[in-house]
């Protein structure tokens, strides 16, 4: 294996550098978003990011406790209908129906949930998928006030209006029907940020660390005193309250639910983001969402093209891929995408851990005279290959045809990756070679790096800027 | 509350015929359970394509309707063990995630093929017991005869008398064939067949190829109760299989045949004629699916092995 393009010790100043400048650019574009893409694609992201809570609710049994849940769509469905069903016929408020939405989900876990994990093996994955598909059916009953509250098979509409308070009206797009699409974008990433941190919270808690103790090894973990079928249960019922949670932001965000939308499909939906973005990692949650929204509206642009059977749009072919996304992954990359990100971070990045002295247990370079470094090469070509990458795209742009617009897309987006690691590496090569602690670090192709590299980030900022101005004339909004 | 005894044969005979076909179905879930403690979810579908090829045979070019089922059992059958060998053997068994996984993509796929190639109409498929000879009893002319006041039609007859034959061949191969010892060896135990010299992997493709025959003639018989073939038509009795399986005990094949009929009871006794003709509230007929929701409930709460399943003991 070749050697990483940084190599760092672990907690040092270029350590926490990369880190900050990786964390803060994943933070920038999540929350940049609605300031660059058109409100229909923030919608788009909105649903993909209630996906992604509802994956990591997904995530939560399969992922981190090895029991097999398919019958999440019910819990959604539960979520959304009560949420429905209280700011329409009640007149709560969003945030008064939330604790309601929780206890309801948690307790429906464990009514459903208790029976099927006292026993060892696939029963879980039995009782789910009966749930899954009865809940569409429930929904319709006429008798106990059921349909009234459902809006039976016709569903039912939120006359509520979620509008955004006044001192967030200097934001664009915060002004437009239902408090436009991307105010209810900021609510849901802010709901999303805190059940990530409650999650990861969650799992290195004394309950959670059952939880996975269970999925490495259930006989050890019942002799080290794990009550199974109460952590399994209060597990699956926890993931059951975040589901309904994923309900709650479902009806917030299209203000309509209907049975026909939380049906088996939507379950296996779930279990596809899982798979893709990654078994039991919280990241690989969120690349979930983001992927299967993805593919669904994909396939439906492509569909008709192809010649294929559709039926409003809607055709077999997002199963059709998504099933072959499954078996593929499956055989060939049962980490998901996580797994592949983590192998290029690996080729980007080597972290070497300390010694209890704080020195670092192998030299940083495994210098040997008389060969050159090509780190700072690499990052040079990287330089330069963003704009040229991103040129061929633009081109490629005015070629009317789906599959060459996707590539042009891909190819324009890769300056975005490009540049600023170029940057990094440029930098961290010229600091070696200023502090002189490594002979291979070469000058000339490091400064070409950082400088076309920083070149290339300022790019991508200025283009996300002009977007904005753009989509929202920065002239029209008054400055507080 | 009417308690209309009268028509209440009508519907255990009715139970009786639907829960046929679960057991059918049911079946074919638990063959390939007994042997790899896998719940195969893509029972229903294999068993649908089936039944569309049925339709292809027998509609479309024109073969007789039981050498067309024949034909597509075997054709199933191949299917069946195309899927074990290529997609199923290279993971390890006791990991349920992958296999699981891998089957609810087959799921996936075969939908969408079916649903290209056919679309999501129904087609009609005839109903193999759809014309019986002059000499057979009727009643005017129809095709049932009264039994207990009730009308017994010859549908039901009929798919009752398949199934008994098909558990007839089931258990002559399951006990009379050195491929069924070999599946009966390796459902009890595959570390012990296979250190006694059972090619574990051909005899587990040998339960795929039964499993996916049963699925077919399952669906098949089912199609005329559903007004005829489509992509869709095996999403709820995939369902009822699989209560009635869990009912009848996941590892016992007698067990999902019993517990497929019941559920059939269960669903036309309880639910359609107890709630619609008793009670006369229409949306119990909603409840149907629910009910083999709640079978699966408290089958888990009071007897999670199911009527006769072996409980399974967990070595450490």
């Amino acid at each position: 294996m070749s050697e990483a393009l940084v190599v760092v010790a672990k907690n040092s100043a270029e350590h926490k550098r990369w880190n900050y400048v990786v964390y803060l650019y994943a933070a920038g574009l999540l929350l940049l978003t609605p300031l660059v893409l058109e409100p229909f694609e923030i919608g788009k992201m909105n649903r993909a990011l209630i996906m992604s809570v509802a994956i990591l609710a997904v995530n939560l049994v399969v992922g981190f406790n090895g029991m097999l849940a398919l019958g999440h769509s019910a819990f959604m469905g539960i979520g959304a209908f009560v949420t429905a069903s209280m700011v329409q016929d009640e007149n709560w408020d969003y945030w008064q129906v939330l604790p309601v939405v929780l206890i309801v989900g948690f307790l429906m876990g464990i009514i459903i949930g208790l029976p099927a994990l006292r026993v060892k093996g696939l029963y879980l994955a039995l009782t789910t998928i009966a749930q899954a598909a009865v809940f569409p059916t429930l929904v319709n009953i006429d008798e106990l006030g059921i349909a009234k509250r459902t809006g039976g098979p016709n569903g039912k509409g939120v006359s509520e209006e979620v509008i955004a308070p006044s001192y967030w009206e200097w934001l664009p797009g915060v002004d437009g029907a239902r408090g436009g699409s991307a105010y209810r974008y900021w609510i849901i990433i802010l709901m999303l940020g805190i059940t990530l941190l409650l999650v990861t919270n969650y799992l290195r808690s004394r309950p959670g660390r059952a939880v996975l103790a269970i999925r490495d090894n259930e006989a050890g973990a019942a002799v080290y005193g794990v009550n199974l079928p109460v952590a399994k249960t209060m597990n699956f019922a926890i993931s059951a309250a975040l589901g309904s949670l994923a309900g709650l932001m479902w009806c917030l965000d299209k203000a309509f639910v209907a049975g026909q939308d939380f049906t088996f499909l939507l379950a296996i939906d779930l279990i596809i983001g899982l798979v893709l973005g990654g078994v039991g990692t919280i990241q690989g949650s969120l690349v979930g969402g983001l992927f299967v929204v993805w593919v669904n509206d994909l396939t439906k642009r492509i569909s008709v093209p192809l010649g294929l059977y559709t039926l409003n749009g809607d055709g077999p072919l997002a199963k059709a891929i998504f099933g072959l996304i499954l078996i593929l992954f499956t055989f060939f990359a049962p980490g998901g995408i996580v797994s592949l990100g983590r192998l290029i971070n690996d080729k980007l990045i080597r972290i070497i851990p300390l010694t209890p002295a704080g020195q670092p247990i192998e030299p940083l370079s495994k210098f040997d005279p008389g060969m050159e470094s090509t780190r700072a090469d690499t990052a040079m070509k990287m330089s330069i290959a963003g704009p040229i990458l991103l040129a061929v795209g633009w081109l490629l742009m005015n070629v009317n045809n789906l599959i060459v617009g996707v590539l042009a897309f891909g190819l324009r987006m890769t300056i975005v990756v490009l540049a600023p690691v170029a940057m990094l590496v440029g930098a961290n090569e010229l600091k070696a070679h200023a502090d002189g602690n490594r002979p291979d670090a070469i000058k000339g192709p490091a400064t070409m790096a950082q400088t076309l590299g920083a070149l290339g980030f300022l790019f991508v900022i200025g283009y996300a800027v002009q977007r904005f101005v753009q989509t929202y004339p920065i002239w029209d909004i008054p400055l507080i | 509350m009417t308690w209309n005894f009268d028509i209440l044969p009508d519907f255990i005979f009715n139970g009786l015929s639907l829960g046929a076909i679960y057991g059918t179905v049911a079946l074919a879930l638990v063959l390939i359970f007994k042997a790899t403690t896998l719940i195969n979810f893509a029972t229903g579908e294999l068993a649908m394509l089936g039944a569309f090829l049925v339709y292809v045979l027998h509609m479309e070019q024109g073969l007789w309707l039981w050498l067309s089922m024949l034909l597509a059992m075997g054709i199933s059958a191949g299917l069946g063990i195309l899927i074990e060998r290529s997609l199923t053997r290279p993971f390890d068994p006791a990991d349920h995630l992958p296999v699981v996984l891998i089957t609810l993509g087959l799921f996936l796929i075969i939908n969408a093929v079916a649903g290209d190639i056919w679309n999501y109409q129904v087609r009609i498929l005839s109903n193999p017991f759809g014309k019986f000879p002059d000499w057979v009893p009727s009643v005017g002319g129809d095709r049932f005869i009264m039994v207990f006041g009730s009308r017994l039609k010859y549908q039901s007859i009929g798919i009752w008398v398949t199934l008994a034959l098909a558990l007839f061949i089931l258990g002559l191969i399951l006990n009379r064939t050195k491929a069924g010892l070999a599946f009966r060896a390796v459902s009890s135990n595959v570390d012990s067949a296979r250190l006694v010299g059972v090619h574990t992997g051909r005899t587990l493709g040998f339960g795929w190829a039964i499993a996916s025959a049963f699925g077919t003639l399952g669906a098949v018989l089912v199609a005329p109760q559903l007004g005829g073939v489509n992509p869709n038509m095996m999403a709820t009795i995939l369902i009822y299989a699989l209560a009635g399986a869990a009912l009848g005990g996941l590892d016992s094949l007698g067990g999902a045949v019993l517990g497929g009929i019941m559920v059939g009871i269960i669903q036309a006794v309880f639910v359609t004629w107890g709630g619609v003709v008793v009670l006369g509230q229409l949306y119990m007929s909603i409840l149907q699916l629910a009910a083999a929701f709640l079978v699966i409930l408290i089958v888990l709460i009071f007897r999670p092995s199911g009527m006769f399943g072996t409980r399974r003991v967990e070595r450490v």
